[in-house]
């Protein structure tokens, strides 16, 4: 009967707290979306306040993605799918707090088909430039300094070659902001943290699958690939690590080629500095790109480990591969180390040898003769106060 | 009281003692020439990493056009050399008979040299005087065969590297690491070794000031400085009565002036290279 009771009272508390919370949560969410349409009016300036049914909330009705596929009336008879927006992603996106038709100007109206109103819809860039303008007029840079970074993207951007004309398509770029930050929800988050190691992973399906979808297939197979869409490894290279972000150039580009070879070195900062050490590399490090790179011998996308039987640096490979740039190369090219270093005996003792031997026959040479220089200085300049060195002084003397 | 005798000479018979022919003083400018710009553009690839490397790069329009200048001065300097063993030889056979390995016109190194280099120590140290030289000095003896021996050690593995095709049909792959290392630290060694020792010697020693010294150039030396530098052979030559025929008339003042300038300016260049060779020193020093 005891039981009884306490359960019938619990429920009760349960039942109470949940009306108290959902009623409290309603406020303030109400609350937090009056302060947001407040923030945009005021922080955008330009962007006039939503006419209350042009709200997130209405736009949702119908363009909810959790409702899964959406269809609308198109302006003829037939229906067409509906642009669904994951409600939840967006709020957890760097633009979460702002209202669809701040940047949807072109919507003016809350029924299907849209009837599209005079302004066209906001770019990324006209936007953002404007607020860091407004936050440097307002000395907000230390406060708002990643706006200052998305500027300064945008700018290296305009350089790269996604920001050329499309070949096929010339009234389009090759790739615009949104279409590898999705606009909905994108929110790179900051350095070390585990969510950002989880971004790092989907890099290669944002650059693969829209456009780049050769280069993602063979790099799955890769041994960078591998690690990354199998094992989950951050620490394994992911397109942009090598191509590089905003400032991404063509490949044919000599300075690109060579920042590419700086870019692997990044992670496999031993084996740059070997490479540097060959003919390779120093033409490499002056800035020609002609010399063989990292990947004219280790291959790029579909790149394999050494040991990897079908690798182009397995020494069953090498020769045919030597043989891209050497066209008559012979056998001893095989044997050849391209990332010899002078301090590893066990794999490398010739090297070991004949850079002990140069550096104690450097050092000899020095030694005796920097030495016998500079007593004799010492020793001449002496003399030539008395002038006793002169022959016929010593001669005389004697 | 031998140094009167010179002093005796009758007037106008010349003041300057000669050391050097023509052939030799012109080797020897075109085989500094060469060397420099081996060393120009060869270090500008050793020392890839510094700032003015790609300088260099740029001036002579890529590594392909510095490689073939490379080649080219390599090819005029290994030429040199060959053509003065084939000149060395000639005359060696010529005088079979009478050449004296050991003998004091040969730059073959004998047990003089480790006296003197002995002498010269207790001299440093004041000790003792100033051993007196006959014609070559052991240190002349040390950049002549020191050129011997860069030249075969620079030479062959200059060779190796610039037909790596032939070479590793021979050869295994490593050769071509070891080359690059040797190649590379001997002619640091040689660059070093010829802009500070080889200058020293020759132009910046308390009692060459001021610089240069253009026997090289002029190929004779002022007979007071013949007595001073080369005693011992200045005392053979009054005894054997050979002096005289090795007196010249002083330069024309056209030659002594000419020759400073080019003194000069290969010193200068000499300095610069020794300058750009440090810093790349220091740089890939500070780096490791």
């Amino acid at each position: 009967m005891m039981l009884t009771n306490r359960i019938t009272r619990l429920t009760r508390l349960v039942s109470f707290s949940i009306t108290v919370g959902a009623i409290f949560l309603t406020g303030s969410l109400a609350a937090f979306q009056a302060e947001a349409a407040a923030k945009i009016s005021v922080g955008k300036h330009q962007i006039e306040a939503p006419p209350p049914k042009l709200d997130n909330a209405t736009c949702l009705t119908c363009h909810d993605a959790s409702k899964g596929d959406i269809k609308g009336p198109g302006s003829d008879s037939s229906s067409k799918p509906v642009h669904g927006v994951s409600s939840d992603k967006f709020s957890k996106s760097v633009h979460g707090e702002m209202q669809c038709v701040a940047c949807h100007k072109d919507i003016v109206d809350s029924s299907a088909p849209h009837k599209k109103g005079p302004a066209a819809k906001a770019d990324c860039v006209t936007c953002h430039l404007e607020l860091w303008e407004t936050a440097k007029k307002d000395n907000l840079t230390k406060e708002k300094a990643r706006l200052g970074v998305v500027v300064k993207n945008i700018e290296t951007y305009k350089n790269s070659y996604h920001a050329r004309p499309n070949k096929e398509d010339k009234t389009r770029v090759n790739a615009a902001c949104d279409d590898c930050h999705s606009s909905h929800t994108f929110n790179v988050p900051p350095q070390g943290t585990s969510r950002r190691t989880e971004w790092h992973l989907t890099i290669p399906e944002v650059c693969g699958k829209k456009c780049h979808s050769d280069e993602l297939d063979e790099y799955a197979t890769s041994v960078h690939g591998k690690k990354v869409l199998e094992e989950k490894n951050q620490k394994a290279a992911v397109c942009i690590d090598c191509h590089t972000t905003h400032g991404i150039a063509n490949t044919s580009k000599d300075t690109f080629k060579i920042s590419i070879t700086e870019n692997c070195g990044s992670c496999h900062t031993e084996n740059l500095k070997s490479y540097r050490d060959t003919y390779h590399g120093q033409i490499n490090k002056l800035g020609y790109g002609y010399t063989a790179k990292c990947y004219d011998c280790h291959g790029s996308h579909g790149i394999l480990s050494p040991k990897d039987p079908d690798s182009k640096v397995h020494p069953n490979n090498r020769l045919k591969t030597c043989q891209k740039c050497h066209k008559e190369a012979t056998q001893g090219f095989v044997t050849f180390s391209p990332h010899a270093n002078t301090s590893n005996i066990q794999k490398y003792p010739q090297v070991w040898v004949v850079s002990r031997f140069m550096w104690a026959l450097l050092a000899g040479v020095f030694a005796f003769f920097w030495l016998h220089t500079g007593l004799w200085w010492y020793r001449e300049a002496q003399d030539r106060k008395t002038r006793k060195n002169h022959p016929d002084r010593r001669k005389e003397t004697k | 009281m031998t140094h009167r005798i010179a002093d005796e000479l009758p007037e106008g018979h010349g003041k300057q003692v000669r050391r050097f022919g023509l052939i030799w003083r012109i080797a020897h400018l075109c085989f500094a020439l060469s060397v420099m710009t081996l060393i120009l553009t060869g270090m500008a690839v050793f020392y890839a990493d510094t700032t003015w490397a790609p300088v260099i790069m740029q001036a002579f329009g890529g590594p392909k056009t510095a490689g073939l200048v490379h080649r080219i001065a390599a090819t005029i300097m290994l030429s040199i050399f060959f053509l003065h063993i084939i000149g060395v030889v000639t005359n060696i056979a010529r005088n079979w008979k009478t050449f004296k390995w050991l003998g004091p016109d040969s730059l073959v190194p004998n047990l003089q040299d480790i006296k003197d280099i002995y002498g010269m120590f207790m001299w440093f140290l004041g000790k003792r005087p100033r051993p007196a030289f006959d014609r070559w000095t052991y240190w002349e003896k040390f950049d002549y065969w020191a050129v011997f021996w860069g030249m075969g050690i620079i030479g062959s593995t200059g060779m190796m590297l610039s037909f790596p095709n032939i070479t590793a049909s021979v050869f295994p792959g490593w050769v071509f690491n070891v080359a690059t290392i040797v190649h590379g630290e001997e002619a640091f060694l040689a660059a070093v070794f010829l802009f500070t020792v080889h200058f020293f010697n020759n132009h910046f020693r308390p009692d060459k000031l001021p610089p240069p010294d253009v026997v090289m150039f002029t190929g004779s030396v002022p007979l007071e400085e013949f007595k001073r530098e080369h005693s011992a052979q200045y005392a053979r030559l009054v005894e054997s009565g050979q002096l005289e025929s090795y007196m010249v008339e002083t330069p024309p003042r056209a030659l002594t002036l000419g020759s400073k300038i080019l003194g000069l300016t290969l010193i200068t260049i000499g300095l610069t290279l020794l300058v750009l060779v440090i810093v790349g020193f220091v740089s890939a020093s500070t780096k490791a």
